[in-house]
């Protein structure tokens, strides 16, 4: 349904002739109605990922592949129609809906925008329809954002994604900012909608117990790579790339902390500054198997076992 | 064990155009000399703002309406500005969530850490300068010296996390108030800065309150929990009582909800329905009543106290009160509640 071939970009520094090296070579398919999970620290790149192939920014290089056609050099004229089979929820169900608007015109931009429906019953019946999906309702119809918690927001904002009938949504982010008894809702809700319609998601997170439940494969990123992908939860099982057992190592547990074996930094350090990537294998500089070869060979990936594949020297 | 913090009946509201915003009603609690305390709770609960309420730090529409804090014996509500601000980041002392917002961008790194000295000890220049070298240091700062001198945009998210833990121990206080320190934070580096935090608690001997959402890494750091929603207690015991026998079904709720590297992913989570309350016009009974699954005709009308459901273990539940009525207490699905 979607495919990215080494999708490289960078931004120009402001002022210098620096840039950021923000994706560099990313690639990874998603069939209908599966999730592949993105996951990594903040500064990663998976954000700009999920922008880039959004066509949100500009690709510097590599292919995006929307359902059979490679949309990351169309004009915006072009891409205007294709854009319904692709949508996106934000992170932050407070910035990403508009203060003077009521849910029902909000719901209903997408479809007037790209003139799916043109009477103001059908466009009235189909916001109805998709609102009553997500769990809110008529009397929820003419009220403005600030009205909402933030779980309901975030139901806005998927009501507003699936009512073009998209192929694919890119959910960048889309629980981190709510509370723990919310996250749980809105997860199952997507969760649903994806078995009813099948559309594939890219799901981007940086919990990771929540991308394994909710994804089909997996991706983890670390300065703009993919270090390791697989399909189902195996690097949950098998984990091979440092920095996975490293991610992994890191999580806390919810139970209480036994004879003093509280949880310990598996990984020291910050991650590094994308506008100078570190020569070889950009995880070097933390990883404690660090040999000769990582620091001046980055490695390629390899296909360990049926889709789980890595790249490091280790292998 | 000595209590340095004694809270009793704290409530605290905001009043704003559209009414007054119940945000902490009723609260006590208390802290134990070196002891660390979680306290856990969504967004809203209040847990944030009572202890703001304690230092004196609310916004100017927010109001203490009644209660005590008494911080080593003596009445934190009741001080004013000097006192207050004597107590203030030498007695006890605050770590923010967000360590970008939270320095000042204007002055360098080892200035801020300064100040809390330049204020409240008699210390001359190079000692102030040694101690706070000293303290970054410690708060695992690679390069101290150098790095005093360092602006705080100069530094990862993590690092400026280790400037603000830094800040809020240089004075040693007593008391460190920690609210959502690792939250803004990757887990990569929430480790190490729970690590920290760990290690120089045990070091100074401080007692820590640690403020959360989030109940596994609350588990990494506090003997005990606190569990706050819609203002008020609703459960307090033991780390290890509160993830084995949790008695409040807002905890067990809470606990259901995170997914763990276990979770089938077949099956649906098991989320708490619905809302938090609106604290404008919280709800007249338990404010958890109207998501809970195990609602009983009296928890619609009366809320329920703090009663004891074992040992060392309360709940602000009508199912462990023995002041809940025996007859007409009828579940929301029409079965009856047996006591005992």
């Amino acid at each position: 349904m979607l495919r990215v071939e080494k999708l490289v970009k960078r931004f120009r520094v402001k002022g210098s002739r620096n840039l950021v090296h923000a994706v560099e070579g990313v690639d990874f398919s998603i069939a209908p109605g599966e999730t592949l999970g993105l996951v990594g620290e903040s500064g990663c790149g998976k954000s700009t990922v999920a922008r880039t192939v959004m066509r949100i920014y500009e690709p510097t290089e590599g292919s995006i592949i929307l359902d059979g056609s490679d949309i990351s050099r169309l004009k915006e004229r072009e891409l205007r129609p294709l854009r319904r089979k692709m949508q996106m929820i934000f992170q932050d169900p407070y910035a990403s809906l508009n203060a003077r608007m009521k849910v029902r015109d909000i719901v209903a931009e997408p479809i007037v925008a790209h003139g799916l429906l043109e009477s103001e019953k059908e466009i009235s019946d189909a916001v109805l329809a998709i609102l009553e999906r997500v769990g809110l309702g008529k009397k929820h119809m003419d009220r403005y954002p600030h009205e909402f918690s933030g779980g309901q927001r975030q139901r806005i904002g998927i009501a507003r994604a699936i009512i073009t009938n998209p192929r694919v949504i890119i959910c960048d982010e889309p629980i981190s900012a709510l509370d723990v008894s919310i996250q749980a809702q809105v997860v199952n809700l997507l969760k649903s909608i994806q078995k009813e319609k099948g559309i594939a998601y890219l799901f981007i997170a940086h919990d990771l117990a929540m991308v394994r439940y909710v994804s089909h494969s997996i991706g983890v990123m670390y300065l703009g790579k993919i270090v390791e992908a697989c399909r189902g939860d195996e690097i949950y099982r098998n984990p091979l790339h440092p920095y996975t057992k490293g991610l992994l190592a890191s999580i806390p547990a919810a139970r209480p902390v036994k004879n003093g074996d509280y949880l310990k930094p598996a990984i020291e350090g910050d991650i590094p500054s994308p506008i100078a990537p570190p020569p070889g294998c950009s995880f070097h500089t933390r990883c404690s198997f660090a040999m000769d070869i990582c620091r001046t060979e980055a490695p390629q990936m390899k296909e360990m076992s049926t889709g789980h594949r890595v790249a490091c020297h280790l292998y | 064990m000595e209590k340095i913090l004694e809270v009793k009946n704290l409530s605290t509201s905001f009043f704003t155009s559209q009414g007054e915003v119940q945000a902490v009603r009723e609260l006590s609690l208390s802290v134990a000399k070196g002891e660390a305390l979680g306290v856990v709770g969504e967004s809203g609960s209040g847990k944030t703002v009572s202890f703001m309420s304690m230092l004196g730090l609310l916004p100017n529409n927010g109001r203490v309406k009644s209660g005590t804090a008494l911080f080593n014996g003596s009445d934190l509500l009741g001080l004013r500005g000097r006192e207050l601000r004597a107590v203030r980041g030498r007695d006890i002392s605050m770590v923010f969530q967000d360590p970008m917002s939270s320095l000042n961008p204007l002055k360098t790194v080892g200035k801020q850490v300064a100040e809390a000295l330049e204020v409240h000890t008699k210390l001359s220049r190079p000692e102030i300068k040694n101690k706070t070298v000293e303290m970054l240091k410690l708060v695992k700062i690679p390069e101290a010296e150098k790095r005093y001198n360092s602006w705080p945009h100069e530094f990862s998210g993590g690092m400026r996390q280790r400037v603000m833990i830094a800040m809020a121990l240089v004075c040693e206080p007593q008391l460190v108030i920690a609210d959502e320190p690792t939250t803004a934070l990757d887990v990569t580096i929430q480790a190490q800065i729970l690590k920290l935090l760990r290690e120089l608690k045990d070091e100074l001997g401080s007692a820590v309150v640690f403020i959360s959402h989030d109940l596994s890494v609350i588990a990494n750091m506090c003997q005990r929990i606190v569990v706050m929603y819609g203002g008020m207690v609703m459960e307090e015991a033991s780390t290890e009582e509160i993830f084995s026998y949790p008695s409040h079904p807002y905890t067990m709720g809470l606990l259901a909800s995170i997914p763990d590297l276990e979770q089938k992913k077949d099956v649906l989570l098991d989320p708490i329905p619905g809302s938090p309350p609106d604290m404008l016009a919280p709800p007249p009974g338990c404010p958890f009543a109207p998501r809970c699954t195990r609602t009983m005709t009296i928890c619609l009308k009366e809320l329920p106290p703090l009663a004891e459901a074992a040992p060392g273990h309360s709940s602000r539940c009508w199912l462990w009160s023995e002041f809940a009525p025996t007859k007409g207490n009828v579940f929301k699905e029409g079965a009856v509640h047996v006591k005992g």
